[in-house]
């Protein structure tokens, strides 16, 4: 059974003018989000994307911005608490402490 | 597995360190405690540098991976009887996803390691095999130019390696997906009862105390008459929250982890207040249940994000703007219940 998170709410975009079609995108996207169509890429299953940011990170022609992150619940609570700011939070996974990841 | 220590410290280049792909009793005892005890994974670590699995040449494949020793036991326990280089990269112990997201697996890391491994000395090719979940992490445009190796990415699990290097580095669409299946969910589980546990255990014992206050001091007998209703809530609410949820995952109705787990918090809930006559008999108790653990169980579920494999950061903030306003006003709530239950107890009121 396929996994689906909330809908409607990632950040992905891709400049398709930009695209050269080199495939590297739909190598590295972990839930099949693109698709290579006349040598473009496409979104092809946006509400699938973990905004983890693989694609943008290796689109060498700057075709795709994600507001990337880790989609981690206590992370966020963390940075809300401790910063204000969920984006700045840190989960256990990274100095090590408790369970994340 | 023959001891793994220190190649190339100090900027010194060492010989490779010989792996091979046979686990060990060790190495079983290692996986178990990586799933149970944070203390142990987070030092379950090996030295970076350049690892020889079997009698890799010339020819052999160089792998990438991170220094988390379960990360590398599993991807070299995968490549049985193959030989390939393994170049482990210093992400402070961390598995290759979350370094990746963190960015500690990165492009100037595996740059490092490249050239303090020497590793051109021992190879007549230039191709990188990175792992796919490592790519989040790794420019591999920025990699190809600073290191001049051509980067591949490998299969997301390390046991499609070997069907991706017999297909000439080519995955499978399969093999390009992160899963979440129910032998995935099940390892996790302990690493999320247990500290729900740890909790639940401080929180009782702070209650016992309060229970056990007299105007003689804390009585054991009604610290325990007091606390004890208490328990099977809170036990509960861990059952539902972080037991059931990365079992059933899949299966319970939602998409909001904070949702799920508040159905199964709402069905363990109205299960404690139907069966126990104790419980449906106070009303303090039953409104205590009712609120406080679908709470408690959507936060533990809510949690549980975090060790998923498809939540996305604008996913849980979504979720977070609902469910956080929820957990503190249930918070009060049932602060204010088990005030009143105490001051009870104590004949107060």
């Amino acid at each position: 059974m396929k996994l689906s998170y909330i809908s409607n709410v990632s950040t992905l975009k891709l400049a398709q003018e930009k695209c050269i079609g080199c495939e590297r995108c739909v190598e590295v996207c972990p839930h099949a989000v693109f698709e290579i169509n006349n040598k473009k890429a496409h979104i092809v299953a946006l509400d699938n994307c973990m905004e983890c940011g693989a694609c943008a990170q290796n689109c060498a022609f700057g075709a795709i911005s994600v507001k990337n992150g880790v989609g981690c619940a206590a992370a966020m609570i963390n940075g809300l608490l401790t910063k204000g700011d969920p984006d700045k939070g840190t989960c256990d996974c990274e100095s090590g402490s408790t369970s994340c990841c | 597995m023959q001891q793994i220590n220190v190649p190339g410290e100090c900027g010194q280049t060492s010989a490779p360190v010989h792996i091979s792909s046979a686990m060990t009793p060790a190495d079983w005892y290692g996986a178990i405690m990586c799933r149970i005890s944070n203390r142990f994974r987070m030092k379950y670590t090996v030295t970076p540098g350049l690892y020889a699995l079997g009698n890799p040449d010339k020819d052999s494949v160089v792998l990438v991976t991170s220094n988390y020793r379960l990360s590398l036991n599993v991807l070299r326990s995968a490549l049985n009887n193959r030989n390939a280089w393994v170049l482990v990269v210093d992400t402070k112990g961390i598995n290759v996803w979350c370094a990746a997201g963190k960015g500690t697996f990165c492009t100037k890391e595996i740059v490092k390691q490249i050239v303090s491994s020497n590793l051109i000395s021992r190879i007549s090719h230039r191709t990188l095999i990175l792992p796919q979940l490592g790519a989040s992490g790794v420019s591999s445009a920025k990699l190809q130019k600073a290191s001049g190796f051509t980067v591949k990415f490998g299969p997301v699990r390390a046991s499609d390696i070997p069907a991706y290097l017999d297909n000439d580095c080519k995955a499978s669409p399969e093999m390009r997906q992160a899963r979440f299946t129910l032998t995935d969910r099940v390892k996790l589980v302990p690493m999320e009862a247990i500290p729900a546990l740890k909790k639940l255990g401080l929180f009782l014992l702070i209650a016992s105390v309060l229970f056990g206050i007299t105007r003689t001091g804390i009585i054991y007998k009604q610290a325990i008459i007091g606390v004890w209703p208490l328990v099977i809530p809170g036990l509960t609410a861990v059952l539902t929250g972080s037991v059931i949820i990365p079992l059933l995952l899949p299966f319970i109705p939602g998409r909001a982890f904070s949702l799920k787990g508040l159905i199964t918090g709402l069905i363990g809930a109205i299960a404690i207040v139907v069966l126990l006559p104790v419980y449906r008999s106070s009303a303090l108790l039953s409104a205590f249940c009712l609120i406080s653990v679908p709470a408690s169980s959507s936060f533990l579920s809510f949690l549980f994000t975090g060790s998923s494999t498809y939540t996305s950061p604008s996913g849980v903030k979504t979720e977070l703007k609902i469910a956080l306003p929820l957990y503190i006003t249930s918070a009060v709530v049932s602060t204010v219940l088990l005030t009143l239950t105490l001051t009870r107890f104590w004949g107060i009121l």
